[in-house]
């Protein structure tokens, strides 16, 4: 039986969706993230802020320590701890103002 | 379907009777309808446009009914909320409950409004003569739907 290759992808990729007055502040409505971890390190939705805010400009400001910031994953609202995972759908939003 | 998402306006009596009708056990209908105001913070408003997150709108409402019904005895609720731009007195949402008694009528159909202002994704932009701009979420709104903290 031939042996495995050796597990070199350590990165977890999300699709990160912007929505409203965050959508205009960035300039995108969605695009494709790919995070490094350490191996067994998880990947949280903070570290995505992070890798966001290290941008500087609008990502900075808007993400910035007291910016209300709603985020959901795979279309559930989600804290800053919660764990992701390759392929999941991080969406970035306002408080709403439905109704 | 108990939650929809539309551009068009609804008939809220052809509703209210379509839910009064799909079950003999109604004995109270309590409802609530959302309209554009053409006012807001001193401002004069030409139109307002309702943005919403496509896949997460109709699971967040959905949800929102299905805990209505687990804490209230009710027998159907239907919650429809439009989007894309409306003028000032347009309809925006109707929620609508049905139950064989008024208190759970009236208690669902807050407490459905109360979580929708709070956790459904919708988002409303104002346009007025000196420009548009985004709605901010209110506080309010944050303590009506903590009201119902169990």
């Amino acid at each position: 039986m031939s042996q495995s290759p050796p597990v070199t992808a350590t990165g977890v990729t999300l699709e990160l969706v912007y929505l409203a007055r965050l959508r205009e502040a960035f300039g995108r409505s969605a695009e494709s993230l790919t995070l490094e971890a350490a191996p067994g390190a998880v990947t949280t939705v903070a570290d995505v802020l992070a890798a966001l805010v290290a941008r500087g400009g609008e990502f900075a400001r808007e993400l910035a320590p007291g910016r209300a910031v709603r985020v959901a994953v795979n279309h559930d609202v989600v804290t800053a701890q919660h764990p992701l995972r390759s392929g999941d759908e991080v969406a970035l939003f306002p408080p709403v103002t439905g109704g | 379907m108990p939650v929809r998402i539309a551009t068009a306006d609804f008939d809220a009596g052809h509703e209210i009777a379509a839910l009064r009708a799909a079950d003999v056990r109604v004995g109270a209908v309590a409802s609530f309808i959302g309209t554009v105001r053409d006012m807001n913070d001193g401002r004069d408003v030409r139109s307002l446009t309702l943005e919403h997150y496509p896949g997460m709108t109709e699971k967040a409402l959905t949800a929102i009914v299905h805990e209505a019904r687990e804490r209230f005895d009710i027998l159907d609720a239907l919650v429809i909320h439009r989007v894309g731009e409306l003028a000032p007195g347009d309809q925006i949402v109707l929620v609508a409950v049905t139950s064989s008694h008024r208190d759970a009528a009236f208690d669902a159909c807050r407490f459905v409004m109360d979580y929708l202002k709070t956790r459904a994704p919708f988002w409303k932009k104002e346009a007025t003569p000196a420009g548009a701009h985004w709605v901010d979420a209110r506080d309010s709104d944050d303590a009506a739907a903590a009201r119902w903290n169990r």
